[in-house]
């Protein structure tokens, strides 16, 4: 009887089977890290024309975070301020904070021209998704949920997914990160994880929270 | 006609169209198939490119799916998303925050009044026109002209360089319109009369410096001339300002000022004066009249007060209570065409329009008989005898009983195509009849001034120096034997200031073969509405601003503007000066708390009207904000019939008699012209979503036609074949006094026999870029003594042309096993004798409080429920759905409903669609009152405008692509249905319950060729059992909590089996990137054909990209703009519906204290509203419940929220608007929370008459209907003469 097999087919045979099935591992572990949000977005934290920190500004100094993002507590969007709200402090012909500084050239520059600074976007949400900072920061949720410890960051960068995966756990589980709507900006505040849970449950209590886990809450 | 023509006994009552009542077998096949010829391996290509040869095998389109996969693989690696910028504001300003709209009040000045509107503002981007809420011409509604407005704004066609006329060597090319500097552009133009190209026309791009230092230069010269040297041609803009600069330029000219408008109510305006003096304008309180009959008079339509009168109409149409079934009003309608007034017609009469002088004079002789004396009586000595109209006799006996008996709230109502013997017999006959209430009578508050014959005679003898155009279309639309082009050309100096390019302003600019000739002449753009400062009137004359909400997109000025430069008025006489010199704001230095200094000519019109001599500063801020200054308008006033009314009537009245000729039979054929429902004169011809907008009637869109019955085309032979009708259309020529056009022929049912409707405005040679826009131009047949009735010579021809129209398109399917076509025993529209409603309803003890109808269709329910379960178990597999079944399933929407769910608090076990319970507090619905809706289609174009749906181009539609979320479906029907009662056996419905047969009253007609039309607004019914969900196999069609049916546009990929499983066709397909290619180049080549080809072979490899950036600009930012290969449908525009809750809740979290919640009676502002509601009612019912609960609401309104008992959100009515509802000039439409007891839309789905369409389906549809009521005469025999 002619040999069909070889002595050692039965090994490659297996070896070959579980070079397939690392393989396989590979290629869905290189998905899970390479092609999720968790990689492709966070961390994004691209020179801006303009190196503001918001560790000095919202951290050291203690700014509130509307004084600079003013339509956050009625628009969807927060808004980036205007050259204008800028100016308030580094003008040279006014307060004159760091007025000569190389650094606020561009501002000055746009303030003087009327043209826009041209800052790089770092959180994106797909066009087909309405998030409302008003709505959010009126029910208690705080900038530092979605935006990370912004207080700390001298760039900023994106710091947690805004994937809607992320965005709907949050909205499962609101009472983990819900606090008292006078401390939305108070980015510094610490919890225990009790008082956190406890006061998530009053404040969701308190406003009826039910946060939308449908299409229409976040979808239009 | 063959023996077999199923037209000679049809067997329906509902019909859309010919077509399907004779169910031919085409017809059949076209309806079963949603996309015609294309359930094909060659989804995305035509019929016509396969015709072409085109064939794709099995092998290459492997080839090219394997390409496709290889390049999405490399593109897909090494993804990093793009860098995106935020552009801040370098200084922001004080009004906007990003993010939110804001809305300005203003006005769009057009012919007859201008119409007052809020205009909604993304970040400087006017988006969306609504009604000024606070003004009666308007209500807060608007017509489809005014939702359409905004899109000409942003059009690709408007002028946007000052272009001077050059001689010279003529450079081929086109003008490229996206290229910033144009130094000097060709243009092709068109003989647009007899369809060729003449020439090629090279202008210069000049620039406004140039033209003032020339305009300076003339206008010097002409002042000094006098004499009537300078002309000006306008329309009638209803501006007091531009009237004051007229007053000057006629004063230091000696211009002479020519006003043209070629739908003007000449007529009318001629008979006020004979009659009552002085040219006057005519409002009629529907509201308040009980009889009305309408001569060829579309005052729902075409009426440029159409707003004001829908909303009256309407307002004595509602059902609310029962028995005012009983007191509704009664319209007879006697036309020479379909128009939507005759669709809401209770009788309506075709008579071709020459033939309606004859009725009236028998009517006026029928009504002195009957004792009505006066002025008519003297007027009715002088009428002929001898004249006897081919009506039925009932139509002059029992219409004149029953105007004599409502005397003092009867109206008769002439329309502007009929001659000025019918508008003074008319009225006369309302001043018989008592016009006090009816009518409310103003000063005409049309521009004065001379005629376009004077002008074209002036021209003629060289007397004109300089002509300025002001807008408008006067090559195209002025009479034909006038010959305006001719006389036009012997000014040295024409002027044309309009906003697009279009004939007028291509002759302006010349033409190649007697280049010499040309010189001087200039075409410059002017502002568009939304562009430029300025005040006018509206309708009643009440005094209204117009501001602008954008900084001229094309570097334009506004007319008032150039004629103030012009003439320098006030001293201003250049640009920098004029536009100060319109209105001028000096602010104060920074700091400093005084009001802005404002000065000029709108400011001191103001002044002037509101009467106020010194600081009347705050007074204009207020009625800049306002939009109107309050009281404005002047009081009707008292009209008395003068004495020389009846000087040389007789001459009038054989000027009218004459119209018909010889009679109107099959040789002598009559045409009539008249607005046209989309694009009026011509004047929207550059609007894309209004030419694709199908007709309310004939459902053409892109197209007009020549419209003619079936017997007219029977007995020419033409337009019909056998017994369905001709596709493609025949074309034939129509001539009178030796004009001619060619215009395929459309059939109606129901238009009167050897009569031809024509409707104006199309032409094939507009300049434009909509995609294959056209239509016929029927000006060359009007002439000056055919303005809109005339004799015409029709000779058939052998050529053809596809019309296109909607009608059968995506209609509703009822039985798989009859696609598309709609049995006898329909349930689709419900029309009801309005007598058989209020006889139901006083047998049942008539109780005047609707809320009665409510607990008693909702007691009984209970009675019935028992025994309904019981029936369903006995008759298993071979049950039908009554209505009350049908109700009783719904998990929110009807009382029983609610009940039930509040009992059992399960799942829906059987409810295989939703699995889960709906348990938002939230829950939709909608309900649309057929008796209202007069299918004026506005909610179409509203809709388009809020939810950035794109429009698709005529071949398109021709496919079934049209992308329209909301449509208005139009049957044709012969025979009432019978109202519904609980009183009788459950499951009584049309449909379901043979014995409602038998005592089914006949009402006629019956006749096929005369049938009533009644229009349905068909979208997403939002089912709660939605047979598009259960098919999906992304899960892209999902449900929410609130009820919504939504469709996620991420998930889809473009199965469509959503759409083929949809019973009501609403869904719609992306089938290419309407939103994002060249709107004139839609179609993609492809691999097996170029669909773009032009004629000369030469082609375009890839279909350019690129939406004009102009008309994204009109893009809502709240609504996702969909891509190619997407689903698409009404979401009951959630948008609002989520900016209304999340406004809601971000003011009510605001006033939250920490432990409660504050009620809107409880704010500072919403404690202002409350008390001032208190305050308003009778002192007695102060402390009632109502009162507080309308005063509540009103604080809720006020504020933007309510809250609940337990501290929930709700929304009181009006706080949430669909696009639709808002729009709806007669209230049509309700929409609110389903859930909430109180609201509105609650109360209308608790009346017995609220039934569902296809609700036998069990798909418990959120929207349901209020049938349409005919308030019949029985004295009208109709059906027998």
């Amino acid at each position: 009887m002619p040999v069909i097999f070889s002595r050692n087919a039965d090994s490659l045979i297996r070896h070959g089977a579980a070079g397939v099935a690392i393989s396989a591992v590979l290629v869905v572990a290189g998905f899970y890290y390479y092609m999720l949000p968790s990689y492709t977005r966070v961390g994004y934290a691209p020179d801006q024309p303009v190196p503001f920190s918001h560790q000095i500004h919202a951290g050291q100094l203690g700014m509130d975070c509307r004084y600079c993002h003013q339509s956050v507590e009625e628009s969807p969007h927060a808004s980036v301020p205007a050259s204008q709200v800028c100016m308030n402090c580094h003008n040279p012909e006014k307060a004159n904070v760091k007025g000569k500084s190389p650094l606020l050239a561009l501002v000055q520059e746009s303030y003087k021209n009327g043209n826009p600074v041209e800052w790089k976007r770092i959180h994106q949400l797909p066009h087909y998704a309405y998030f409302n900072h008003a709505l959010h920061v009126k029910s208690g949720v705080s900038c530092v949920s979605c935006h990370g410890q912004i207080n700390e960051m001298k760039v900023v960068y994106h710091a947690k997914e805004l994937s809607m995966g992320w965005c709907l756990n949050c909205h499962n589980h609101s009472h983990e990160v819900l606090r008292e709507p006078t401390d939305v900006y108070n980015l510094a505040l610490q919890m225990t994880p009790k008082e956190q849970l406890e006061k998530g449950n009053q404040i969701k209590d308190r406003f009826k929270l039910n946060p939308p886990q449908n299409c229409q809450g976040c979808h239009r | 006609m063959s023996q077999s023509n199923p037209l000679e006994k049809p067997t329906k009552s509902l019909w859309r169209s010919l077509d399907e009542l004779a169910d031919t077998p085409e017809f059949r096949a076209r309806a079963a198939e949603e996309f015609p010829g294309f359930a094909n391996i060659y989804e995305s290509l035509g019929e016509a490119e396969l015709k072409d040869g085109a064939s794709l095998d099995r092998r290459g389109f492997m080839k090219l799916s394997a390409a496709a996969l290889a390049l999405s693989g490399v593109l897909a690696s090494g993804c990093r998303r793009p860098d995106l910028k935020i552009l801040p504001y370098a200084r922001k300003p004080e009004e906007i925050t990003p993010g939110l709209p804001n809305f300005y009040a203003t006005s769009i000045p057009r012919p007859g009044g201008a119409f007052p509107v809020i205009v909604e503002s993304h970040e400087g981007r006017p988006t969306k026109v609504e009604g000024h809420p606070e003004l009666a011409v308007s209500q807060g509604a608007t017509d489809v002209h005014a939702q359409a407005s905004v899109l000409d704004l942003y059009s690709p066609d408007r002028l946007r360089y000052v272009e001077q006329d050059i001689d010279g060597n003529l450079v081929t090319g086109e003008m490229d319109r996206d290229q910033k500097q144009v130094l000097y552009t060709v243009r092709k133009v068109v003989d647009f009369r007899n369809n060729k190209r003449i020439s090629r026309v090279r202008v210069e791009a000049s620039n406004w410096e140039k033209f003032d230092t020339f305009i300076a230069g003339l206008a010097k010269e002409l002042k000094a001339k006098k004499e009537g040297r300078l002309r000006i041609l306008s329309g009638d803009i209803p501006s007091p300002s531009l009237r004051a600069v007229r007053d000057h330029l006629e004063k230091e000219f000696g211009a002479v000022w020519h006003v043209y408008e070629p739908l003007a109510p000449q007529a009318f305006t001629e008979a006020t004066t004979r009659v009552f003096g002085q040219p006057l304008k005519a409002l009629y309180r529907f509201d308040v009249a009980d009889r009305i009959l309408s001569l060829d008079a579309d005052f729902l339509g075409t009426d440029p007060n159409s707003v004001w009168n829908q909303r009256g109409f309407a307002k004595r149409r509602r059902v609310d209570a029962p028995d005012d079934a009983a007191n509704m009003n009664r319209l007879y309608v006697v036309e020479s065409a379909w128009s939507i007034t005759g669709t809401m017609a209770d009788h309506r009469l075709k008579l071709p329009a020459a033939l309606i002088v004859d009725y009236l004079i028998a009517l006026a002789n029928k009504l002195v008989d009957k004792k009505l004396a006066g002025p008519l009586a003297d007027a009715v000595k002088l009428l002929p005898k001898n004249v006897q109209p081919n009506v039925p006799g009932y139509w002059i006996d029992a219409v004149a009983d029953d105007l004599i008996k409502h005397q003092g709230k009867a109206l008769v109502v002439a329309g502007p195509t009929q001659p000025v013997a019918v508008q003074v017999l008319t009225l006369l006959i309302n001043e018989a009849l008592g016009s006090k209430d009816v009518i409310e009578y103003r000063p005409s508050t049309a521009l004065p001034g001379a005629s376009i014959e004077e002008l074209v005679k002036a021209m003629d003898t060289g007397k004109v120096d300089m002509l300025l155009i002001l807008d408008g279309n006067p090559v195209v639309n002025a009479p034909a034997d006038l010959n305006f082009v001719e006389s036009f050309k012997k000014v040295p100096h024409r002027i044309y200031a309009g906003l697009f390019y279009n004939e007028t302003s291509a002759v302006t600019s010349g033409d190649e073969e007697q280049p010499s000739t040309w010189r001087g002449t200039w075409h410059l753009p002017l502002a568009h509405y939304l562009e430029c400062w300025g005040d006018a009137e509206t309708a009643d004359g009440t005094y209204v601003i117009n501001q602008p909400l954008i900084a001229p997109l094309h570097n334009s000025r506004s007319a008032l503007e150039l004629l103030i430069q012009i003439s320098n008025f006030g001293g201003a006489g250049n640009y920098e000066l004029a536009k100060k010199k319109v209105l001028d704001t000096v602010f104060a230095g920074p700091g400093d708390n005084a009001l802005p200094k404002v000065s000029g000519l709108v400011f001191d019109t103001f002044r002037k009207r509101a009467k106020i001599d010194n600081d009347a500063i705050p007074a204009f801020r207020q009625f800049v904000h306002k939009g109107f200054l309050p009281n404005s308008a002047p009081a009707p006033m008292p009209v008395k019939v003068a004495a020389d009314a009846l000087t040389k009537f007789d001459t009038v009245v054989k000027a009218a008699l004459a119209l018909k000729g010889n009679g109107i039979d099959k040789d002598n054929l009559e045409v009539t012209f008249r607005a046209d429902y989309s694009l009026l004169d011509g004047r929207f011809a550059y609007n894309g979503w209004l030419m694709e907008w199908p007709d309310p009637i004939t459902k053409l869109s892109w197209d007009n036609a020549a419209i003619i019955s079936p017997k007219t085309a029977r007995e020419l032979g033409i337009g019909l074949n056998g017994d369905q009708v001709k596709v493609p259309h025949q074309i034939v020529e129509l001539e009178t006094e030796g004009r001619k056009i060619k215009i395929p022929v459309f059939v109606m049912p129901g238009h009167p026999d050897f009569s031809i409707g024509l409707t104006l405005g199309y032409g094939p040679a507009r300049i434009s870029h909509i995609p294959s826009g056209g239509g016929f131009d029927v000006y060359p047949l009007r002439g000056i003594r055919n303005a809109y009735i005339g004799k015409v010579k029709l000779t058939p021809t052998r050529e053809t042309y596809e019309l296109i129209s909607t009608q059968d398109h995506g209609s509703v399917v009822r039985e798989i096993d009859k696609v598309g076509v709609i049995p006898e025993d329909r349930e689709i529209i419900e029309e009801h004798d309005a007598a058989a409603v209020a006889a139901l309803a006083k047998k049942k003890g008539g109780k005047h409080d609707p809320s009665h109808d409510a607990t008693h269709t909702h007691t009984h329910d209970k009675d019935k429920k028992s025994e309904g379960d019981h029936g369903a178990d006995e008759h298993a597999g071979h049950h039908h759905f009554g209505r009350l079944e049908q109700k009783k399933g719904f998990q929110a929407g009807y009382a029983v409903a609610i009940e039930a769910r509040a009992q059992e608090k399960r799942r829906y076990e059987l409810d295989l669609a939703r699995p889960e319970v709906l348990d938002s507090q939230f829950q939709w619905g909608m309900v649309i009152d057929l008796n209202a809706c007069t299918g004026c289609s506005v909610c179409m174009i509203a809709c388009q405008s809020e939810n950035n749906i794109p429009i698709v181009g005529r071949e398109e539609v021709r496919r079934n692509r049209e992308m329209y979320w909301i449509r208005l479906d139009r049957y044709f029907t012969t025979k009432l249905t019978e109202p519904y009662s609980s009183d009788h056996a459950h499951g009584h419905g049309h449909g379901d319950d043979s014995k409602g047969h038998d005592d089914k009253k006949e009402h006629a007609p019956t006749d096929w060729e005369n049938p009533r039309i009644v229009t349905q607004p068909v979208a997403c019914v939002h089912c709660e059992q939605a047979p598009c969900e259960t098919v999906c196999p992304v899960n892209a069609a999902v449900h929410s909590p609130e009820g919504l049916n939504l469709q996620v546009y991420n998930r889809c990929i473009g199965t469509r089996y959503c759409a083929n499983n949809c019973p009501y066709k609403v869904r719609r397909f992306n089938w290419f990137n309407f939103n994002e290619r060249q709107l004139d180049k839609l179609r993609v080549p492809t691999f097996v054909g170029d669909v773009n080809a032009q004629p000369n072979g030469k082609s375009d490899s890839l279909t350019p990209k690129g939406t004009p950036e102009t008309i994204r600009m009109q893009k809502n930012p709240d609504v996702t703009v969909r891509i190619r290969g997407v689903m698409e449908k009404c979401t009951y525009c959630v948008q609002r519906i989520e900016r209304g809750k999340s406004g809601a809740k971000i003011k009510a979290r605001s006033l939250a204290t920490v432990e409660g919640y504050v009620r809107p009676e409880n704010t500072p502002t919403g404690k202002l509203v409350y008390d001032k509601v208190i305050n308003e009612a009778p002192v007695k019912e102060r402390n009632s419940e109502k009162v507080k609960a309308a005063a509540r609401k009103a604080a809720a309104l006020a504020l933007g929220y309510d809250l609940t008992v337990d501290g929930k959100i709700i929304t009181p009515d009006g706080l949430i608007t669909p696009a639709c509802q808002q729009a709806c000039p007669s209230q049509a439409i309700t929409f609110g929370n389903v859930a909430d007891t109180t609201s509105e839309v609650y109360r209308l789905k608790q009346l017995e008459r609220d039934y569902l369409l296809l609700g036998e389906l069990n798909t418990k549809p959120r929207t349901s209907y209020l049938p349409r009521l005919r308030n019949l005469n029985p004295a009208m025999k109709e059906g027998g003469k």
